[in-house]
């Protein structure tokens, strides 16, 4: 049976089991979410050994060529040693503020050091006392990085983030992960994104991003939600719908009635709401993030209507997994 | 001999070729329940691999792959008339990127070659 080491001590890994149910089996707190080798929390590096196949799929280059793995992917054949993610990758970060956007949503600003860049719309895994979460980068002034948490009830962090969260409290910082930016986009090449949820957050800072770049096609912002109470920042996207002729923000609600400002929201489920307004999506680029489900049939969706696979990104907020109940516990993914 | 693969463009040409054959499956009621759930990107990726393989290009796909791969569909009602239905989108595709009629027969005879082990028999 291969033996993993880490942290000084040998544990052995059955055949087929990854690194991180054997760590844990054998008591060692290793920081994990997703378990689905996307979430980014329970990286860690090999220092000897042979990287098994399949368990850097989606990290950065520069994380791959470091040697770093997804411990919940990570199935060893022989013998390995891995370590914690070292300087460069985690970082120490710090809560500068913490503020409600909506009853069950807030946003949260993260200060880092100077060499930890994300762009727009990337995650960051936050780790404090051992447990992380990952959340996407809405916005970023100089070191600090505006992050949108949804509370989940019982939820491991995301209460702390949302309610207790005091300026100074230390929080480590991994990542960035993800693709889902503004980049090299053309600035004629129109902008198709759908959010539900938390999603919004990448969405915002691709939209952010666009916009400073002088983007000139049109700009669709989709954000859907079971109903009105799940949206956020609807003055603030108004108020930016009206200053850029260019962009057009549509919130939905599955079950809308009046969106509680007066305002009569579209009605619907998202893949209907946006093919209302974009009926043809040939040429566009599109960025779908939110609920896994919603977000794999928005896709399937916005394909079928034309654009390419290649020019639509994807981020879906994975939740958090016990290996018992997968698909019960609570969200990680909470923004 | 050049293969079909190499007369529409080669490794450049198949993403394209590959979306325009995934959209028309998707887009068959026949057939898209079978594809409901399913992760596009990775879906793409397999119909990426399938396409290079009935075009000659170069592939790793087996019949082991096939099988495996499909067992759960099987399970879920796969037929015959379903595999037709793919077999006619992928001639349709290769017909749009003016593939001369007679090598897609041929395309579509390396296609038949898999029939059983889709189907798991």
């Amino acid at each position: 049976m291969p033996r993993v080491t880490f942290a000084g001590r040998a544990h052995e890994v059955a055949g087929g089991t990854t690194v991180l149910d054997a760590l844990l089996a054998d008591g060692v707190e290793l920081p994990h979410a997703c378990r689905a080798g996307a979430c980014g929390a329970c990286v860690v590096r090999v220092r000897s050994g042979p990287v098994p196949p399949g368990c850097q799929v989606g990290l950065p280059p520069a994380w791959i060529a470091r040697g770093c793995v997804y411990a919940c992917q990570c199935r060893p054949e022989v013998d390995l040693a891995i370590e914690p993610l070292g300087e460069g990758l985690r970082v120490a970060g710090e809560v500068v503020s913490t503020a409600p956007l909506s009853g069950s949503v807030a946003r949260v600003v993260v200060r880092v050091p100077e060499a930890f860049s994300p762009a727009r719309g990337q995650y960051v895994t936050l780790e404090r006392r051992g447990i992380a979460r990952s959340f996407s980068v809405a916005d970023r002034a100089g070191t600090a990085l505006e992050l949108h948490v949804r509370r989940i009830p019982g939820g491991a962090l995301s209460p702390y983030l949302c309610d207790d969260a005091r300026p100074g409290d230390p929080l480590s910082v991994a990542g960035p992960f993800g693709d889902c930016v503004y980049g090299e986009i053309s600035p004629d090449v129109p902008l198709l994104l759908a959010a539900t949820g938390t999603g919004l957050a990448p969405l915002w800072g691709i939209v952010l991003d666009a916009l400073t770049a002088g983007h000139r096609a049109p700009i669709w912002l989709f954000h859907g939600a079971v109903d009105p109470s799940g949206l956020y920042l609807r003055a603030e996207l108004r108020a930016l719908a009206a200053r850029h002729a260019n962009l057009r923000y549509v919130p939905s609600a599955l079950h809308a009635g009046a969106g509680g400002d007066g305002e009569v929201l579209e009605e619907g489920p998202l893949d209907a709401v946006v093919l209302r307004h974009v009926p043809a999506t040939r040429g566009m680029r599109a960025f779908v993030c939110g609920a896994p489900d919603i977000v794999q049939v928005v896709k399937k969706k916005i394909f079928l209507a034309g654009a390419a696979t290649r020019d639509i990104s994807s981020d879906a907020f994975l939740p958090a997994a016990a290996p018992s109940e997968p698909t019960r516990a609570s969200p990680g993914r909470a923004g | 001999m050049a293969t079909v693969y190499d007369l529409i463009g080669g490794a450049a040409a198949m993403e394209a070729a590959v979306d325009a054959f995934y959209r028309r499956v998707l887009s068959d009621d026949r057939i898209a329940q079978f594809f409901d759930g399913v992760d596009m990107e990775r879906q793409a990726a397999k119909q990426k691999a399938f396409l290079t393989m009935v075009l000659g290009g170069p592939s790793a796909y087996t019949g082991k792959d096939m099988r495996a791969a499909h067992a759960h569909l099987v399970a879920r009602g796969l037929s015959g008339a379903h595999f037709d239905a793919v077999v006619e989108h992928l001639g349709a595709t290769l017909a749009e990127l003016g593939v001369p009629a007679e090598l897609i027969g041929q395309v579509a005879a390396t296609a038949e070659s898999v029939r059983g082990d889709v189907l798991g028999r």
